[in-house]
Order: C-alpha cells, then structure tokens, then sequence
C-alpha cells in the first residue's frame, strides 16, 4: 500500500473521470451522499441478461470520493449482478491502492455503498 | 427522522448575505418585539466574527428581551467580563479552553436562577421533602443534583489557573497578530476565499477558507502532511454552509501555542496542494 494519498492515478481517475455521465435509459439509477463532507456520487445502472451491461456516475466531492467511484466503474461493468450484489468494499480499496484513514473512510467507500443499496436496497454492512 | 423548523426562521435568515456576514450589524435591522430571548455566539466557531454582544444585549434588552450567549469560543481566547456586557446567561465548556471534556459553565443572573426550577433531580438539590412538598435548595445547588463531576471540576480549575497565568488579555493580543499576520498571507494565495471579516479587531482566532479547485478535505489532508492540523468540515453550521453556498470549508485555528512561522507553513501547505492539483 502506497503512503501517497495523491499519487498520480487517483488523481488522473479524480481529472478524467472513467464512465462519467448519466445513461438516459439506465435500469436503476441510485444517488449516495456523505452529508457531513459534501460527497454525491450518482449511479446509473443498464443490466444486460444478468450482467452490468453498462455503467456511468455522476458525482462531486472531493479525490478520493470521485476517484473512487471512477475506478468502481472499471471494477464493475460487464460483471454478473450476483456477483455484484456483494461485491467486497476491500477490492475498491485494493484497487485505491493507498491508506485510507479512518476520517477518509466514509469518501473511500461512497460509490460501493451506493451501488449496494442501488442492487440490494441497502448498503449491508459498512466495512 | 425530519424536524420542522418555525416558518419564520427561513426570512430571517434570508437577510444574510455572504457580505454581510463580514460584519455581525444586520442583526441591529432585526426587530426583537416579541423575543423573549435571544441566543447568540460570542464568537462565531466557522467565521471568526466577534459579535458586539454588549450593544446587542442592549438592544435585546430595550425590547424585552433576555440574552443567552454562547461563549465556548469566547471564554478560552479573550478576557470576558458579564457584569460588563450586560447579559442574563452566558455558557462555555472545559474541553475549549484546554480542560476536561463533559464540564461547563453556565452564568446566571441570581434573580433568574432563583426564578427557575431545578432542571434535574438528584442528592443536594433539596433542602427538605416532605410527603406533600419539597423545598428546593440555595445556589447553586439547586442545579446542581447527584454526585458532582468531581475529578472534572478540578480538572477545570488547573485549566483556569493556567491560562490566568498567561493572562487573558496576552491571549487575546496572541491571536490578534497570529489573525492579522494570516489574513495578510492568506492574499496572496491565488483564487482562495476567506470567509468572515479581515479586520483581526473583531475577527478571533479561526479562519475559515475555501479554494475553487480543491475540496476542503483534500486541502485538509494535504496541509496536514505539512504538519498543520487544520479541520475541514461543515463546523456544525450547514445552514451557514447553505447560505455560503459551499459544502464545507477547511478552517486554520490558532491558540497560545501557535507562532507566526507556523502561519507560513500553513500558507505553504496550500500552495504545495494547489500544485498536487493544478
């Protein structure tokens, strides 16, 4: 894990976002919020025959919130829904590749909190 | 669970304006007929602003009203005389001016308290009980039922006696210059906003700021890695942030034990993120 909390790929996902946008004709479409930082990541979901056919966000906040839901985006698109409904908040953080304190948490996990309420209804556990 | 606020709050609050909040005057074009009583800071936690609680008072007072101020903010930074500012009640906590958590003060005038009921029932606050009445007890006991916050009271104390060493007004002209030396640097940081009035005369010792590219937890991580503690954050006042039309905003706060160099480092801390950034 990388001390960096900045290093160059967070914040080139945090500049040019990957899948950002709405899909006018999304199957689901579910917003999540931190209220007390300001965070908004919006999903928009289009399922193909049990799968993640096609995925966008929206969203603003702060790098690590954005960054994040940039990197879900790639994580997520193509898989089977089954698998997604439990999808593991460690591999978004894997994925961040950086020590995320306890304060940066609630950013780091925004957009893979949102997308389990958006399939499952709620957020399940919070890791 | 959502709770309704009065109807009359929201027009209120509409009379201020990011510009006006440089200054605490808009709140002399409020009326105060029918206010029984006002509550207010005595220095605001997120904008710095030293409200003028004396002439306020005055004018509450002149409409009848009474005056509680909150001096958490206050008390820890700058001498504070009741008797002189005019008002009825005047609350602060321990944990903000370097004592324990879970104590504070409330001030009151003896009339009032005396007026009031005891809040809480417990051991010391009756005098006698009988099967069909009780006698509450003198001051300040009266309030003050159950087992005290022993260990908190003295804790409390040492924190008193230490700032009194200082003196409160040495405090107080501390953070005036530690104020007025970081509005002049905080300028030449390109695209920041500071939130608040300039003048150190009236502005204490947080200053709130917002840059356009970066959000205030960016900037706060950041500048932390520079060894400045800063806190960003909606400060407890989202409908301040609301009107400010911000999310959060990150907040530099100085105390006894901050130097003019460490200014420097802050405005350092910024200028290396709005590089991370750039």
């Amino acid at each position: 894990m990388s001390d960096d909390l900045y290093r160059e790929q967070i914040l080139e996902h945090y500049k040019n976002p990957h899948h950002f946008g709405e899909l006018p004709d999304a199957d689901i479409t579910q917003e999540g919020d931190n209220p007390l930082c300001g965070d908004v990541v919006t999903l928009y979901l289009k399922l193909d025959d049990g799968r993640l056919g096609d995925v966008r966000f929206r969203g603003r906040g702060c790098a690590i919130s954005q960054a994040s839901a940039s990197m879900l985006t790639d994580l997520i698109v193509g898989k089977p829904l089954q698998e997604l409904k439990t999808f593991p908040t460690k591999d978004l953080l894997e994925e961040l590749g950086i020590q995320i304190s306890p304060a940066r948490m609630k950013c780091a996990t925004l957009s893979v909190n949102t997308l389990r309420v958006a399939l499952n209804g709620d957020a399940g556990e919070e890791e | 669970m959502t709770i309704a606020f009065p109807d009359w709050l929201e027009p209120m609050a509409a009379t201020l304006t990011q510009e006006r909040f440089t200054g605490p005057e808009w709140i002399f074009e409020r009326k105060f007929d029918g206010i029984r009583l006002l509550a207010i800071t005595h220095q605001s936690n997120t904008l710095g602003t030293i409200n003028p609680i004396k002439a306020i008072t005055d004018a509450a007072h002149r409409a009848g009203a009474l005056v509680l101020v909150d001096g958490a903010q206050a008390v820890p930074h700058m001498p504070v005389d009741v008797q002189d500012l005019g008002v009825d009640f005047y609350a602060f906590s321990g944990h903000k001016m370097c004592g324990p958590t879970g104590i504070g003060v409330l001030w009151a005038r003896r009339a009032l308290l005396e007026a009031m009921p005891p809040f809480l029932g417990g051991g010391d606050m009756i005098k006698r009980v009988k099967l069909t009445e009780a006698t509450w007890n003198d001051l300040p006991w009266k309030f003050e039922a159950g087992t005290p916050s022993v260990a908190e009271g003295i804790g409390l104390g040492a924190a008193v006696d230490y700032l009194t060493q200082f003196g409160m007004d040495a405090v107080r002209a501390h953070e005036r210059t530690l104020v007025g030396y970081a509005m002049e640097k905080l300028q030449d940081v390109p695209g920041i906003t500071v939130y608040g009035p300039r003048d150190p005369e009236v502005h204490g010792g947080a200053i709130s700021f917002t840059l356009p590219d970066i959000h205030p937890h960016d900037l706060a991580t950041l500048v932390d890695r520079e060894g400045i503690a800063v806190r960003a954050g909606h400060h407890c006042t989202q409908p301040l942030m609301d009107r400010l039309g911000v999310a959060a905003t990150t907040r530099a706060s100085f105390y006894v034990y901050n130097r003019p160099d460490e200014v420097d480092q802050l405005v350092d801390g910024i200028q290396k993120a709005q590089k991370v950034f750039a």
